[in-house]
């Protein structure tokens, strides 16, 4: 059996069983199915959710269930990329950036034999509003196709798979912003020609897709290729219903949207709430005419919610291996690289490394920027600090930094495109905290209990 | 971030914000998210630039 979506959620219930939450009551996607996770996410909670009862945008009973917060724990991505729970530390980020390594051709597969063509709707019987589609936030006001687009580049076939939200509008029209990296490359050259460019939204998956979405590649790399090897088979595909053979589409998908991104028409998309926690501004944006939605005949609907757990640790697992690497060029003493949920798994990396002598805590903070240009803040610590630690890694700062002393600054750098603080458009500052002790001269003793004696008592012999 | 500016929608009252390079003095209509209404920022009930 292919790996999908569903393979993951039976290999999750066996794995976390109480992690995983069947919801039967009905609910309406417009902000009740992110009210939930917010409730849950208020207490500290992150299952992972199935709606088997919701809403369409019309209202009406949709026939999709709705899964969601896939990402929303590193132990579930542990566990899609075959690891046991506990493994959710660096042993999750090593065992993607491994699969990364080992990319698979996909296989295209007859369309009698995929899933996500067991229900094919194109023509007058496209309409957007017959699926579930989730309105995440207040100000975001229309409900947002949520993951992932795949396309083919115009003039090698090579193929992209990216992150990019798509906004509800009509039955048959949506719209995207792209910021410029390779969908938007793609669009760019089609346009030139004047012709538009086909695109699939790909509406639920086995995690690794999402995951292989997030490597970072160069644009002559097949993604497919690269999904392929995170995932750990080859990805099977289909010929869409539209471009044929001109644009293939993953055969075990729960929904595919299929529709092409139509040259110079721009129109008003957003306020749209983002990874950063802050809403995205309304933008011009490029239109997209929907030409086919197909899907399984008792579909799940996946969602990510963006600006939550669900979407930073997606984005944060597949760069902490790449910037591991990194570091390890300059500093062969790291030992972790962690992104953590405060800082969006995007503008924070704490690292922690066995410093070998004074500086290597700077050259460490130095090495880990030119992989990701979000990143702004690094904290480096000793390898006696756990980095999936924040209170750890917190103590460190309060006990072992000097602001005048371990504190670098560095001005003007390229930086995000939607860090909400930046004063000019992707440029901003980086900081590194070099929490480490200094190698060359006495420093305090950490306070410690005798080992003999942690290891000799049992909590148990004394505590009900 | 690129740089933005508020509107208060005409109809609903409703505030909400914009890119300022792809809005402000151009001839392009905003949407609000909460009532759908289209209008230039001129049209809007209130502006308030980032600077």
């Amino acid at each position: 059996m292919a790996a999908d979506l569903r393979t993951f959620i039976k290999k999750l219930q066996a794995a976390m069983p109480e992690d995983v939450i069947v919801v039967k009551k009905e609910v309406d996607p417009k902000f009740e199915i992110t009210a939930i996770q917010q409730k849950l996410e208020n207490e500290g909670r992150f299952p992972f959710l199935i709606f088997e009862n919701v809403k369409n945008l019309k209202g009406k009973k949709s026939g999709f269930k709705v899964a969601t917060n896939i990402f929303a724990m590193r132990q579930y991505c542990a566990v899609a990329m075959g690891l046991d729970r506990e493994q959710w530390r660096m042993e999750t980020s090593f065992k993607f950036a491994e699969r990364c390594l080992q990319p698979l051709k996909p296989v295209v597969i007859d369309k009698a034999d995929a899933p996500v063509k067991e229900v094919v709707r194109t023509g007058d019987d496209v309409d957007l509003r017959d699926l579930p589609v989730v309105t995440h936030h207040e100000m975001d006001g229309y409900p947002y196709l949520p993951d992932a687009v795949v396309a083919a580049d115009p003039d090698t076939g090579v193929y992209n798979s990216s992150h990019h939200r798509m906004i509800v509008f009509s039955k048959n029209e949506s719209r995207i912003w792209m910021s410029p990296r390779h969908l938007w490359n793609y669009f760019m050259r089609a346009q030139e020609k004047g012709k538009p460019l086909p695109i699939a939204h790909v509406l639920g998956h086995h995690p690794g897709f999402y995951l292989g979405t997030e490597a970072i590649s160069s644009m002559e790399v097949d993604e497919y290729e690269v999904i392929g090897g995170v995932i750990g088979e080859p990805l099977r595909l289909v010929p869409s219903e539209t471009y044929g053979d001109r644009l293939l589409v993953p055969a075990d998908a729960e929904v595919i949207v299929e529709g092409e991104i139509l040259p110079n028409l721009r129109d008003a998309e957003g306020p749209f709430g983002e990874f950063t926690g802050y809403y995205g501004p309304q933008r011009w944006s490029p239109v997209i005419k929907i030409t086919a939605i197909t899907h399984r005949k008792d579909p799940i609907y996946l969602n990510i919610l963006v600006g939550h757990a669900d979407t930073a640790i997606l984005g944060g697992i597949p760069k902490e291996a790449g910037i591991y690497e990194e570091i390890k060029r300059a500093v062969p003493g790291v030992k972790g690289v962690h992104f953590p949920i405060s800082g969006c798994c995007r503008f924070h990396a704490y690292i922690s490394l066995k410093q070998r002598v004074d500086g290597e805590g700077i050259v460490a903070g130095m090495a880990a920027f030119p992989h990701h240009d979000e990143l702004k803040h690094v904290i480096v610590v000793d390898d006696d600090v756990d980095p999936f630690n924040e209170r750890e890694v917190l103590w460190a700062m309060a006990t072992r930094v000097q602001p005048d002393l371990d504190i670098n600054i560095i001005k003007n750098a390229r930086g995000g495109t939607l860090d909400p603080s930046a004063v000019k458009h992707a440029v901003g500052g980086k900081m590194i905290i070099d929490a480490t002790r200094p190698v060359s001269r006495p420093f305090s003793e950490r306070i410690n209990i005798p080992a003999e004696v942690m290891n000799r008592i049992d909590l148990k012999d004394y505590i009900a | 971030m690129a740089k933005i500016f508020w509107v208060v929608c005409p109809k609903c009252d409703r505030k909400f914000y914009a890119n300022k390079d792809d809005f402000r003095f151009q001839d392009r209509k905003l949407m609000c998210p909460f009532c759908g209404e289209r209008f230039l920022d001129k049209e809007a009930k209130a502006v308030t630039d980032s600077e």
